[in-house]
């Protein structure tokens, strides 16, 4: 069994890059902890999701026809579950940004033309847009209706919520970064310029790395 | 106290003899509107607060609420629930291609398979 993660699964089209099952994994735990980390939502895996829980069935499907020692069957059972664990929680942890930031994230999405950089995938942005509108119509029938003229516009504005880019985040800097600009925050012009260096780490805010991070240079902690 | 502005307004109407006016006083109407639009707000705010807890029942106890929660909800908010239980499970169907995957579910990490013996 040990010997099919190391076939060649998938392959990513355009980029003619081909990842074993071992190396899918390995991208989707990453990209799961840089989304529980990330003050904002990340670019969508869909590609690695899907391909993960399809080897998650045809494990399943394999155990199922070898019935023999049970001390194999549970290491494997381990595995998938641990697997699927870690793709329903990245999900969760998605789906919760989702409907936190929904009018904002919808908004940029539109502004969005590049595939490459669509943040949501497209059945979450069809799930974001149900869940807004569901908000809408409740509120429209339980308080807009019976409230007088003068306060009658829903401001979605109002209970619409921006992820805070200024948060604070631990980071390890994968290859050497020279020359990230870190704005000063009082305004008062004292922008300063650092270096990182491979395998370093750091504490700073979002915002200035976060074009590193959808780079490959840094990686979240 | 709320609406202490409204009653003065409307106590100044009533202690004019009839039909007299007394002179248009903007600021308590003002303030007046402010209120309604802060207490409003805050409205808006614990509706929307009631649906996160709302939401937070069908991760915890499933698409079917037990008997007391619902006790407590009102109509529109049981539409609510249905409306974004369906739009749940249309977004889990979705998942890996069709196969579907239930998030519901495993929400903790898989316990050890063995435990230390000391």
């Amino acid at each position: 069994m040990s010997d099919s993660e190391e076939d060649i699964i998938e392959g990513s089209g355009d980029e003619g890059e081909a990842m074993t099952a071992s190396e899918v994994l390995q991208k989707l735990e990453e990209a799961w902890i840089t989304e529980r980390i990330s003050p904002t939502l990340e670019r969508h895996q869909s590609e690695l999701v899907d391909c993960m829980l399809d080897q998650i069935n045809q494990m399943t499907e394999n155990l199922k026809r070898c019935k023999k020692h049970d001390f194999r069957l549970a290491i494997h059972k381990m595995e998938i579950d641990r697997i699927r664990y870690i793709i329903s929680s990245y999900l969760r942890v998605r789906l919760e940004k989702i409907e936190r930031f929904a009018h904002y994230l919808l908004e940029k999405e539109a502004n969005t033309t590049e595939e490459s950089l669509a943040v949501l995938s497209p059945h979450e942005v069809a799930y974001a847009r149900d869940y807004i509108s569901s908000l809408e119509s409740h509120f429209q029938s339980l308080v807009l209706q019976h409230v007088p003229e003068n306060l009658r516009t829903f401001d979605a504005a109002k209970m619409s919520v921006k992820p805070n880019m200024d948060s604070y985040i631990f980071l390890r800097a994968k290859q050497e970064t020279q020359g990230v600009l870190l704005e000063d925050e009082t305004g008062e012009g004292r922008d300063e310029e650092v270096d990182l260096e491979e395998g370093s780490q750091h504490l700073m805010r979002y915002k200035p790395i976060s074009h590193l991070l959808h780079s490959g240079a840094v990686t979240l902690i | 106290m709320l609406g202490e502005k409204a009653l003065e307004l409307i106590k100044e109407l009533d202690r004019c003899k009839d039909g007299q006016l007394p002179a248009f006083n903007e600021d308590i109407i003002r303030m007046v509107l402010e209120e309604m639009t802060t207490l409003f707000e805050q409205n808006q705010r614990d509706v929307y607060n009631r649906l996160d807890r709302i939401k937070a029942m069908r991760w915890e106890f499933g698409s079917i609420l037990p008997a007391d929660i619902r006790a407590n909800i009102c109509e529109p908010e049981i539409q609510w629930f249905n409306r974004y239980n369906k739009n749940l499970a249309s977004y889990m169907r979705s998942l890996g291609e069709g196969t579907g995957l239930d998030l519901t579910q495993d929400t903790k990490p898989p316990k050890n398979l063995y435990v230390e013996a000391t």
